[in-house]
């Protein structure tokens, strides 16, 4: 005959190596079932016990034998099913087990929070025909069945509640993973979505719901209401002590209330972000392929059609005629000596222009023999010569003075010409010929707008020499 | 006795100095956002200009009339911005809008398919890095599509345009965010996506 241990030894050696049972628990778990398997006990025992010494290995074996777990009432009844026999352990056994690993906990669910506050109520009830006296066994048997409920019902809720706190870092977990595999995003979040739905829904709400003292039940009271009435019948026969008892079971409930509620609140958000997330990432992909399908008709053999077609403006109608604007030209009309000053030296050079033999471009006719660009270099031969002789006042903007003096006089006048004879004008101001004026290239750049084009050009100052007056002399 | 007194009219009300400044802006072809990033100190505070705006629309309303423009407030009510009466430049406008819509719906799509919320592209310490910058531009697709909008030299371009109207904030090299008016693009796409789907 094999050895047998009892039940105490039995439980020693099997919380001594507590990963057997748990690794069966987890697979009890995971097929749903209300049973362990005997096939696969002996798996787990014999892939656990494989590295341990010989006298471990027979102690173990022998503890782990159905045999042993039934006579030591580990195991509770042993069915046979398809020529496995399925141990159905002692539920305290496995509630140790439990107790031991938070990822073991059985998330309590809407039913079997429901079965508990039935009884508790029909408890409630047998208390108003109860005759609560204390030689009368069946009442003393119903006050002890009612703590013992409450108390059992508050470990289960509680030890759930822990796990339940461990859920923020599975969500990140999770999330992280979805991250990181953007091929699989999509079917990814929507399992996850599922998956944490199904939790919050099933498990989460329901005791949130349990524990909250302010809901209003179809079928019945609540599980404060209930306690409330038990405890005032307790009172009223001046059984105080078991109604401070209640009482600080009702208090315990209470505080059960918040950290569910967190809880709840953080899946919730969860949920929603997930949710959110995969709705922006459909909206993302429902108007880019608009796009994609406007930039496939550019491809077409149309040589045409290279701009994208703007159907995305006309239907979001998003930001639509924002534009820059021109601002207002602004007239600098002063009224100082210097303005004036400058006005008459304005004049007079213009006038001093006139005055000038211009002998200007080439007859229309004439040009259109040479090409464009030759013509557009002759302009500017010209222009340059010409400039030469003309008389120069300091300025702010070289450009914009010759362009406005310009601009009146020569026909067929082009912006263009002036800035090429403006780059020769300022190597011969490098070289010092006219060496009263200083011309300074800035960093700035202007707008000038010219036949209905616009010409950006780096402006140019001109400024005066300060000079003796002895040397004075005009620069040409 | 009443003293007889110079009617009040809504100019008197208002600071010149920042409607000038407000007018700077919008024909810069930016847009005024609720509010605004100040990049020195990394925050976000409320743009004074908007809050301006916002109390004072009537006479920006009447102000922005008489000089031809039309002040529009997004229907997201996160920014402002003008545009010209009449159809005259309708033409480079749209080309403005929908330059500002490819390059956010772009990014938008990037960051999706990445498996990022589009809330990230508004945070200041997360937005569009140098390394998603890369990614872009790498991308086979999105160079292409740019150039058809109109930006040559790829998603810098394209971010800096954003950035110069006021869609995003570039808060160092190459890196960059989207502000307010930029996300409500993205949000209104979401919603209208959403809607058409209820439907």
């Amino acid at each position: 005959m094999s050895k047998r241990f009892n039940t105490l030894e039995t439980m020693r050696i099997l919380l001594n190596h507590p990963q057997v049972m748990l690794d069966c628990i987890q697979n009890m778990d995971d097929r749903k079932e209300r049973y362990i398997r005997e096939s696969a006990l002996i798996i787990s025992v014999r892939r656990y016990i494989a590295p341990l010494e010989q006298d471990t290995q027979r102690r173990l074996k022998a503890v782990f034998k159905t045999e042993n777990l039934f006579q030591s009432q580990v195991v509770a009844d042993i069915e046979k099913k398809n020529g496995d026999k399925l141990l159905l352990f002692q539920d305290e056994v496995l509630n140790i087990f439990r107790l031991c690993n938070a990822s073991l906990q059985q998330d309590i669910t809407d039913t079997k929070l429901r079965s508990r506050l039935d009884s508790l109520r029909s408890v409630a009830n047998r208390l108003e025909a109860a005759s609560f006296l204390m030689s009368d066994p069946d009442f003393t048997e119903l006050r002890d069945d009612l703590l013992e409920q409450l108390s059992s019902l508050l470990g289960l809720v509680r030890k759930n509640v822990s796990a339940m706190q461990n859920w923020s870092s599975k969500l990140e977990d999770l999330s992280a993973q979805s991250s990181k595999s953007p091929e699989y995003f999509l079917s990814f979040r929507q399992e996850l979505f599922e998956k944490v739905s199904l939790i919050y829904e099933r498990h989460i709400k329901p005791t949130w719901t349990f524990v909250n003292p302010n809901l209003r039940l179809a079928e019945g009271l609540n599980l404060f209401a209930v306690l409330n009435e038990c405890k005032q019948r307790f009172e009223t026969y001046g059984f105080h002590d078991i109604a401070d008892q209640i009482f600080r079971f009702s208090m315990s409930f209470t505080n059960i209330y918040k950290p569910v509620t967190a809880v709840s609140k953080e899946v919730e958000r969860f949920l929603r972000k997930s949710r959110k997330g995969m709705l922006e990432s459909n909206t993302m992909e429902h108007f880019y392929q608009q796009l994609r399908t406007d930039y496939g008709q550019t491809l077409s053999h149309d040589l045409r059609k290279t701009r994208l077609e703007r159907s995305l403006v006309k239907e979001t109608g998003f930001a639509v005629g924002l534009k820059q604007q021109a601002r207002p030209k602004n007239y600098r009309f002063g009224d100082s000596i210097a303005y004036t000053d400058n006005l008459f030296t304005e004049i007079e050079l213009r006038l001093g222009d006139m005055s000038k033999n211009l002998n200007w471009l080439p007859e229309v006719g004439q040009s259109a023999a040479g090409s464009l660009a030759k013509q557009s270099l002759q302009r500017a031969e010209k222009l340059y010569l010409w400039m030469n002789e003309m008389e120069l006042r300091p300025t702010q903007d070289l450009i914009a003075m010759l362009h406005y003096r310009l601009l009146d006089f020569l026909p067929h006048y082009q912006f263009s010409d002036l800035l090429t004879a403006s780059i020769r004008l300022s190597h011969e101001f490098a070289g010092h010929n006219r060496n009263t004026m200083n011309l300074v290239n800035t960093n700035k750049h202007v707008r000038i707008a010219f036949e209905e084009q616009s010409y950006v050009y780096r402006r140019r100052r001109l400024e005066a020499v300060e000079i003796e007056p002895t040397e004075k002399q005009s620069w040409n | 006795m009443e003293l007889a007194q110079s009617r009040l009219d809504s100019f008197d009300e208002i600071d010149a100095k920042m409607s000038a400044l407000i007018y700077r802006d919008f024909v810069q072809g930016k847009v005024i956002t609720k509010r605004a990033y100040d990049t020195l100190r990394s925050e976000y505070k409320d743009n004074p200009q908007y809050t301006l705006l916002f109390n004072h629309q009537n006479h920006f309303n009447k102000l922005y009339q008489h000089i031809g423009s039309e002040l529009v407030l997004d229907e997201s009510g996160e920014f402002y911005y003008i545009r010209e009466v009449g159809d005259e430049g309708a033409d480079e406008a749209d080309e403005n809008a929908f330059k500002i819509q490819v390059v956010l719906l772009i990014l938008g799509r990037y960051f999706s398919r990445s498996g990022r919320d589009l809330e990230l592209l508004t945070l200041p310490d997360i937005g569009i890095d140098e390394a998603d910058m890369t990614a872009l531009n790498e991308d086979p697709e999105y160079p292409d599509i740019l150039r058809a909008a109109r930006f040559k030299n790829g998603i810098q371009e394209a971010l800096d345009f954003i950035t110069s109207r006021c869609f995003a904030y570039k808060t160092g090299n190459k890196r960059y965010f989207l502000s307010d008016a930029g996300n409500a693009f993205l949000l209104r796409l979401v919603s209208a996506y959403e809607k058409n789907n209820l439907e």
